[in-house]
């Protein structure tokens, strides 16, 4: 089946689109580039990094820009859907929503009247295995943003590997996928990557428990 | 005891197996799980639950003589959103078009041994079933959002999502 894979460049969207590529044809993906960093609906940090690691992949990427206005974003979405269709014939698009019913029936709805197959192929799954299964794909994945409380900048930029994991694991007040927004991720590598993304130029910017890594040069 | 559980998948893509079928496992931890069009023999089993798919998979529709051992199956049944319309198409009654998606309030308007009261719960159905009262089947919710007969129990919307307590009750049965 050919599919559209709705990416933002964190560690969710990409695993979802590696469970995708077997038996199927991810023929595009679908970058939705928010305004508003505090939309419910789409990823904001690195936002820009997609093109680079779609270009990593060897998938062709198509890049909608919205104000992130609650719902009046979902129109942007959906134009961006329906060109994938026009011009790559997908028959389905996948999220790599886990627990957001929020996120998960608004895509469901726009695929329903696109008249399209709509795949989450996270969904409700334990969040430690799915940690678990990146890192044993070898997945590069840093945290690009933090937004809670025990977050704090040294947390920024740092690579989640087996031993972050048992530090996420560790503290009570977040889930460890990040799912409520307490951190957000950037991937720098997976072995779907032709080669690994070399960040040149960066800086962090962070105050108490909120805080960003902004790439500047990557290639 | 130990109950035998059977999980019936009825998914044309595999793709939509995690999305599916994985949360049913994780909830009762020991399950076999069959593709709806291998063979199995639903009477090695204590409970049987037959899972959803996506919205546009309706290929199981065009199957249902595949689940005729549904009409003389005495033990517990749980057809959850696609196989809540098994069960409905096995007891003769009809589909009729009616989007559901997202969370919705569920109201529950007869005793069962699954749910009570009102409850919110996430919704994923294009259908919904119109149930033939004159058989004596029972609604369980509004709109038909789940109904008994018998051993049989069809739910419409996905309790593997925020009711997870549902498929427990269905086990313990």
């Amino acid at each position: 089946m050919k599919l559209a894979v709705l990416f933002t460049g964190g560690k969710d969207s990409m695993l979802a689109l590696h469970r995708s590529i077997k038996n199927n044809e991810v023929v595009c993906l679908i970058t939705i580039k928010s305004k508003n960093p505090d939309s419910y609906m789409f990823h904001t940090p690195n936002i820009d990094l997609t093109q680079l690691q779609a270009e990593k992949l060897n998938i062709p990427i198509i890049t909608q820009e919205t104000l992130g206005e609650k719902e009046k974003e979902l129109d942007d979405l959906k134009q961006a859907i329906q060109f994938a269709k026009d011009k790559y014939q997908i028959e389905g698009v996948v999220t790599g929503a886990v627990e957001s019913a929020y996120q998960s029936s608004r895509v469901q709805n726009i695929c329903y009247d696109l008249n399209l197959y709509c795949f989450n192929p996270l969904w409700k799954a334990d969040q430690e295995s799915l940690l678990k299964e990146m890192i044993d794909k070898k997945f590069e994945i840093i945290i690009s943003s933090i937004a809670s409380y025990p977050f704090d900048e040294s947390w920024i930029g740092k690579t989640i590997c087996q031993e972050k994991l048992n530090k996420l694991k560790s503290i009570k007040e977040i889930s460890i996928t990040g799912e409520g927004g307490e951190y957000e991720s950037t991937v720098l590598f997976t072995p779907l990557f032709s080669e690994k993304i070399k960040i040149k130029k960066s800086k962090i910017e962070c105050k108490n428990h909120a805080g960003r890594l902004i790439i500047e040069e990557a290639e | 005891m130990k109950q035998k559980v059977l999980i019936i998948n009825l998914n044309k893509h595999d793709l939509a197996y995690h999305e599916f079928i994985t949360p049913i496992i994780s909830i009762i931890k020991e399950a076999d799980v069959v593709h709806y069009k291998e063979s199995y023999n639903p009477n090695n089993y204590d409970k049987i639950i037959l899972g959803g798919t996506p919205l546009k998979d309706n290929e199981f529709l065009e199957n249902i003589k595949l689940f005729n051992w549904i009409d003389d199956f005495k033990k517990p049944v749980l057809g959850i959103c696609a196989g809540a319309e098994v069960i409905a198409l096995r007891l003769k009654c009809r589909l009729t078009t009616n989007k559901s998606i997202g969370l919705k309030k569920i109201k529950t308007i007869n005793n069962n041994p699954l749910f009570k009261g009102e409850f919110e719960a996430y919704c994923l159905h294009s259908l919904s079933v119109e149930l033939r009262n004159e058989k004596g089947y029972t609604e369980l919710a509004e709109n038909t959002e789940a109904f008994m007969f018998n051993n049989l129990y069809g739910i419409m919307f996905h309790p593997e999502v925020r009711n997870i307590y549902i498929v427990k009750k269905f086990i313990n049965l």
